[in-house]
């Protein structure tokens, strides 16, 4: 259930909807070694609405394990916040098909160390799913105070690899991610009957291209 | 946020419930909840991180600290906090309790590899309420560091530490030491409890030895007769049980057991601490130890499982106050002391006997090496406080040092020396010394596995062989009875000889015996003993054991043999070991007021030591403790402190009281009246309490806590009902009277014992001796009968009952048959039987059972001796041999004992002498007299001069007295009763031969005395006209005011 939408007063977030079709304002990190891929790891999807497309397990890319994109942020402990994003998500192979093992997404909040926190301050993550064909998602999460109180706050997005004991499917995914915004916002305005909701609209991203790649893994070492 | 609404390989959510128990942590599944998150990238640290969230559904707050144990994990964990003794990582959650619905989240790492993370989280609770577990052959918190040559260790399930070798002394070396290193995560004081197996052999593999402290010492504690309760799984277990000192042998089943003189300090958190243990019988199974935090009870599951301990309830302490119960009497009343036994001694007890240390393998289990460490303890107190100390013992057949069988008989002799010499050099100042325990049931002759040294004892005269044999020639005894008790006494005579040799003149010098004054005899072997010691003047004194095993009969027979033993050897005599069992605290009460008054009022019992009176007690078990753990008394130290220091209260009772079915609630149907200690009748304003202990669980009637006066207080309907009721004064309540109060009519229900093992085995076992055992299902629930065929064709299952005439009586048993055993042949045979000595034995016939359920009925009939008058054991036995259906029990699902209600007599004559002595008097042709006592309404007795006999005589109309009882109610002073001074009831014909018919002997109590004789035909005729009822007192006194005996109320009751 979509929320009376408050009145945004301040906004935390650069370049939250890759306006400029870049990445300016974000950073990147390919498998904890940074910013490093030269491939297809983070592209910009383009159209009429540019947006940040992070790619895994096809063939040109070069994360093993995940691609993340984060930006630091800083919440004011007088402040309430919220947190809004637009998902777009999609997989090369279903459920439907054999061999299928679902990549998946994390999008969490940071604090330096590594470790990942839910918008609620404690260890865990703001939302995760399993990447299962192709799915859309626009979070509009109410954050804890406590956020602020990380000297380090990154909102991190991060896309990973799923694996069996055996390895990957060698299927590839993507996550787009769009008109990021963390922002204030005054109580006289606030009508939300929870904490945080994460609304999953789930529509299906017929028509997305995706970057097919060779069933093969010999261009990996 | 939930996540486990998202199901993907990689998450692994709940808990899991088989984690290993290792020191105190204790595995969590009730009341947490928990998610995991699925895996994350840690791009600082280059890991997969997932997230543990515990959730408290609950209530209630859960006390930490926690850990989560990271178990089958698909990827090595990547920084733990920790690794379990199994090897299992964990990481700790920083959260000192968990409240009721909160949730904390822990982040795990792992390293990173292309492979699908999965792994169960197990929380674990740091439980201080859960024992350090330490298997016997090393595992759980414990690691072996040395095993003994003599162990070995069964890899089985469950492995254990077992041996093959006997020794029935403490280890003399380290060859059947095992010894492990504990971890202790906490300082603390730990009690101990071990999970062990007794084999077949029972009493002969049930024993061990235990460390008296942590680390590298080598003072061991004999735990023997291992009693316990049987683990789940095992035949006998019983669900929720607490596992306390008690519990039964549970033969060829590992149980737990509560091991009361194991209790040991830790003093820091984090240590290893070295324990060692040591075997003493094969047979024993030690599976493992448990050190648990002292404070806490566990139940059988607890400690199988390792959960935590509950804490006990502190409810009630009581910490007595002095002084001694006898202190000031002229007669002691000591006890064993010390460890278990020593707490608030003081406030009891005024002599002391050591229990186990006193023995010369506790002393010199290594030649030559001395351990006094108990005796001093022991000696100590009792010069300490000016208690009197008596030793136990230097000459026995038991509990030796081993190595004395290795010697030849002169050396023997020299260590003999050498142990005396050196108890009189440690101890100069004992006042009596048992020289020789158990001369006729434990002498050290070799037989029954016992030590061997008589020879060497005789070598300290060889004379004295040829002595005791003329002894007995001259005493009458023909050639080969005074050979024979030549080679029976002779050593006897010189241990004695050496005694008195060695040890200073005031240190009296006395033998013990068990089962002497319920035997006729073995009091005669006792008196031949004692004549002979005496005749040569080594014997101070004689001492009879007096437990519980050997007191269950009648009274009359045991004081007859200690009046046999004192007039026909004039020696003092001591009763040195008393225990009283009860099953439950009334029984055990009513036990003590039958037995001790006895005992202690007998002229010739200078002193009475109870083998000991507090948990810890050998027979714990059996219900013979005096007080609890926490010093609350049972009720029978409750009464005992009052009548042994002549401060009780007192009460008389009517004989019998008769109720109308009709009476309308309210009625009152008797007022009760007691008296001070001091004989003064109680008033109004006395602060005494009134209570029933038993018999009126259906409320029929009430009595008024403040007047004593019995009411109806329900409908009644027709019956024999019987109120034990006391009266408490300040802290000592009187003797608990039985108040029998009928109400007539046509068909009076019997009274009905029921067996229905709805909890437990209630009390059945196998019969002593044997190798049958009884265990239970619950899921039936019935007693398993389980047989040791091999062992013997008969298999006997027994239930222990106080003395009951089962004249009348019917037993019915119900029982499930395999058909196996009846293709096999079993028959099923019930019995009751009767106590020690004779234990004889009434049968009924010999069933042939058919498979499935049956019910075999059992109307016992007396076998002409009076045995169904006194009976203690109700029994069924398996008759085989079984050629099939060995294996098999028998499910015993019910057993129902009905016995009669007789109606005391249709009619009853009083003579309660208010106004006037109602013609009692003096026997004719004596001096005796009475003067009647009008403000006390009774008869005084005034002596027949200085002799040792005084007869009172109340003329009565001629009348047959068969079945008649007669109730005398006499109140004595309290010095007249501590004179010694014991009654018999007689009735008696009129000329011209004027014959009497006696009672028994009664001894006299300070205060109320109330007793009933029961006149017997005499085969002559007499009881058809008896024409007195009669009272003879027996031993010299003298009266006055202050100090008489006084007849309140005779009660002829006829039939």
């Amino acid at each position: 259930m979509l929320n009376t939408a408050p009145q945004a007063v301040a906004g935390v977030i650069a370049n939250g909807d890759f306006a400029d079709c870049s990445y300016s304002g974000w950073a990147k990190d390919t498998d904890g070694f940074g910013d490093v891929s030269v491939m297809d790891d983070f592209t910009i999807a383009s159209g009429p609405d540019c947006a940040a497309q992070l790619l895994v397990d096809a063939g040109n890319t070069e994360a093993w394990f995940a691609n993340t994109l984060f930006q630091n942020i800083a919440l004011n402990s007088s402040e309430q916040y919220r947190l809004n994003v637009d998902l777009s998500v999609g997989s090369e192979l279903s459920s439907a098909d054999n061999g299928f093992i679902a990549d998946y997404f994390v999008v969490a909040f940071g604090d330096g160390s590594g470790r990942y926190f839910g918008e609620n301050g404690q260890p865990g993550n703001v939302f995760s799913a399993d990447i299962d064909g192709n799915s859309r998602y626009s979070l509009d999460i109410m954050l804890d105070n406590t956020l602020s109180s990380f000297a380090d706050l990154t909102l991190e997005f991060q896309l990973l690899i799923g694996f069996d004991e055996f390895g990957s499917d060698l299927a590839g995914s993507f996550l787009q991610v769009d008109n990021v915004s963390v922002t204030a916002i005054s109580d006289d305005n606030v009508t939300v009957s929870a904490p945080s909701q994460a609304l999953l609209l789930g529509l299906g991203l017929a028509g997305l291209a995706l970057v097919n790649r060779q069933r093969s893994a010999g261009g990996r070492q | 946020m939930k996540l486990n609404a998202f199901t993907i390989a990689l998450l692994s959510a709940g808990l899991a419930v088989t984690a290993p128990v290792s020191a105190a942590w204790q595995s969590l599944s009730d009341g947490v909840d928990s998610t995991t998150s699925r895996a994350t990238i840690d791009r600082v640290n280059r890991v997969y991180s997932a997230v543990v969230t515990l959730t408290n559904t609950s209530q209630d707050t859960i006390d930490g600290p926690f850990r989560i144990l990271i178990t089958n994990s698909s990827i090595e964990v990547n920084g733990a906090d920790g690794y379990t003794g199994e090897g299992i990582p964990y990481v700790d959650v920083n959260a000192e309790s968990l409240a009721g619905g909160e949730r904390i989240a822990v982040s795990v790492s792992f390293n990173l590899e292309r492979k699908r993370l999965s792994f169960t989280p197990v929380l674990q609770q740091d439980n201080p309420n859960i024992g350090v577990y330490a298997e016997a052959e090393g595992g759980g918190d414990a690691t072996l560091n040395y095993l003994g040559m003599d162990l070995t260790i069964d890899t089985g399930a469950p492995g254990y530490v077992t041996t093959l070798m006997n020794a029935t002394v403490p280890p003399e070396d380290d060859s059947r030491v095992a010894e492990l290193l504990v971890n202790f995560n906490q300082a603390g004081t730990y009690a101990l409890y071990a999970r062990v197996r007794v084999g077949p052999g029972g009493f002969s593999d049930d024993s061990m030895y235990i460390p008296s402290a942590l680390g590298n010492n080598n003072e061991w504690i004999l735990v023997n007769g291992i009693t316990g309760y049987a683990a789940p799984g095992e035949e006998g277990y019983e669900p929720d049980t607490v596992v306390d000192s008690g519990g039964e042998a549970n033969l060829e089943a590992f149980m737990w057991v509560a091991i009361t003189d194991g209790e040991y300090t830790v003093a820091n958190n984090n240590t290893t601490e070295v324990f060692r243990y040591a075997s003493r019988e094969d047979g024993l199974d030690i599976d493992k130890f448990v050190f648990a935090p002292a404070e806490l009870a566990y139940t059988v599951e607890q400690l199988e499982e390792g959960l935590p301990g509950q804490v006990v309830t502190p409810g009630e302490t009581y910490t007595p106050s002095g002084p001694p119960l006898a202190d000031g009497k002229s007669k002691f009343l000591g006890s064993v002391c010390c460890g278990a036994q020593r707490p608030n001694f003081e406030a009891y007890w005024n002599q002391v006997t050591a229990e186990n240390a006193g023995k010369w393998g506790s002393v010199e289990a290594v030649r030559d090496q001395y351990n006094w460490t108990g005796l001093d303890e022991a000696y100590n107190l009792a010069k300490d406080n000016g208690f009197v100390y008596k030793h136990h013992v230097l000459v026995w057949g038991s509990q030796q040092p081993g190595w004395i069988d290795t010697l030849t008989p002169a050396e023997q002799l020299d260590e003999i020396l050498e142990w005396y010499q050196a108890v009189n050099q440690r101890y100069p100042a004992i006042d009596f010394i048992e020289v020789v325990n158990e001369f006729d049931n434990a002498p050290p002759d070799g037989s029954n596995g016992r030590p061997d040294y008589v020879d060497g004892l005789r070598l300290y005269d060889p004379a004295v062989t040829a002595e005791v044999e003329g002894f007995f020639l001259a005493r009458g005894d023909d050639a080969v009875t005074a050979a024979q008790k030549a080679e029976d006494y002779d050593w006897i005579v010189n241990a004695f000889q050496m005694a008195r040799d060695i040890f200073p003149a005031s240190t009296q010098l006395m033998f013990n015996e068990y089962s002497v004054i319920n035997s006729d005899a073995r009091t005669d072997k006792v008196i031949d003993l004692a004549n002979l010691l005496q005749s040569k003047g080594l014997i101070d004194a004689i001492g009879f054991q007096g437990h519980a095993f050997s007191t269950g009969g009648p009274l009359e027979t045991m004081v007859n043999n200690i009046d046999r033993m004192d007039s026909q050897t004039g020696l003092d005599i001591y009763l040195t070991e008393l225990d009283i069992d009860g099953a439950d605290e009334l029984t055990q009460l009513l036990e003590y007021q039958r037995l001790f008054p006895a005992f202690w009022t007998h002229p010739a019992v200078e002193g009475i030591t109870m083998w000991g009176y507090l948990p810890g007690h050998w027979r714990e078990e059996q219900g013979a403790i005096l007080a609890y753990e926490t010093g609350v008394e049972k009720s029978a130290l409750k009464w005992l402190k009052g009548y042994v220091r002549e401060l009780a209260p007192q009460f008389n009772q009517p004989s019998l009281i008769t109720v109308d079915e009709t009476s309308a609630v309210g009625t009152q149907v008797a007022d009760l009246v007691s008296y001070d200690y001091q004989g003064s009748p109680h008033d109004q304003s006395s602060a005494v309490q009134w209570s029933v202990l038993s018999g009126n669980d259906n409320g029929l009637f009430a009595v008024d806590a403040q007047s004593g006066k019995i009411s109806v207080a329900a409908p009644l309907s027709p019956g024999l009902y019987d109120l034990y009721i006391q009266v408490v004064e300040g802290e000592y309540p009187s003797f608990t009277r039985q108040v029998q109060i009928v109400v007539p009519g046509d068909d009076l229900p019997p009274e009905v014992i029921e067996y229905d093992f709805t909890d437990g085995t209630q009390g059945w076992r196998g019969d002593y001796g044997t190798t049958a055992t009884v265990g239970y299902d619950e899921s039936i629930p019935a007693a398993l009968l389980v047989p040791d065929w091999p062992s013997r064709n008969a298999q006997e299952y027994i239930e222990e009952i106080s003395m009951t005439d089962l004249n009348g009586a019917n037993l019915s048993y119900t029982v499930n048959v395999t058909q196996g055993q009846v293709d096999g042949g079993m028959t099923i045979q019930p019995y009751v039987q009767t106590g020690g000595p004779t234990y004889s034995r009434i049968y009924g016939a010999a069933i042939v059972p058919v498979a499935g359920e049956n019910v075999i009925t059992f109307a016992p009939e007396d076998n002409s001796a009076g045995d169904l008058a006194i009976i203690e054991r109700l029994g069924l036995q398996l008759n085989g041999p079984l050629t099939e259906g060995t294996d098999d029990v028998v499910e015993m699902t019910y057993v129902r004992l009905e016995i009669p209600t007789s109606l005391p007599s249709a009619e009853t004559v009083t003579y309660d002498f208010i106004s006037d002595s109602e013609g009692m008097r003096g026997d004719y042709g004596t001096n005796a007299s009475v003067i009647h006592r009008p403000a006390q309404e009774a008869v005084s007795l005034q002596p027949n001069d200085s002799s040792e006999t005084h007869n009172y005589i109340l003329g009565v109309p001629s009348r047959d007295y068969a079945g008649a009882a007669i109730t005398y109610t006499l109140n004595v002073s309290s010095d007249l009763a501590a004179s010694g001074l014991s009654v018999q009831g007689y009735v008696q014909t009129g000329a011209p031969n004027y014959a009497r018919i006696y009672g028994s002997l009664e001894p006299l109590s300070a205060g109320s005395n109330l007793f009933t004789f029961y006149p017997q035909d005499d085969g002559s005729g007499n009881i058809e006209n008896i024409e007195r009822i009669a009272l003879q007192v027996n031993g010299a006194f003298v009266a006055d005011e202050d100090s008489e005996i006084l007849i309140e109320r005779i009660d002829a009751d006829f039939p």
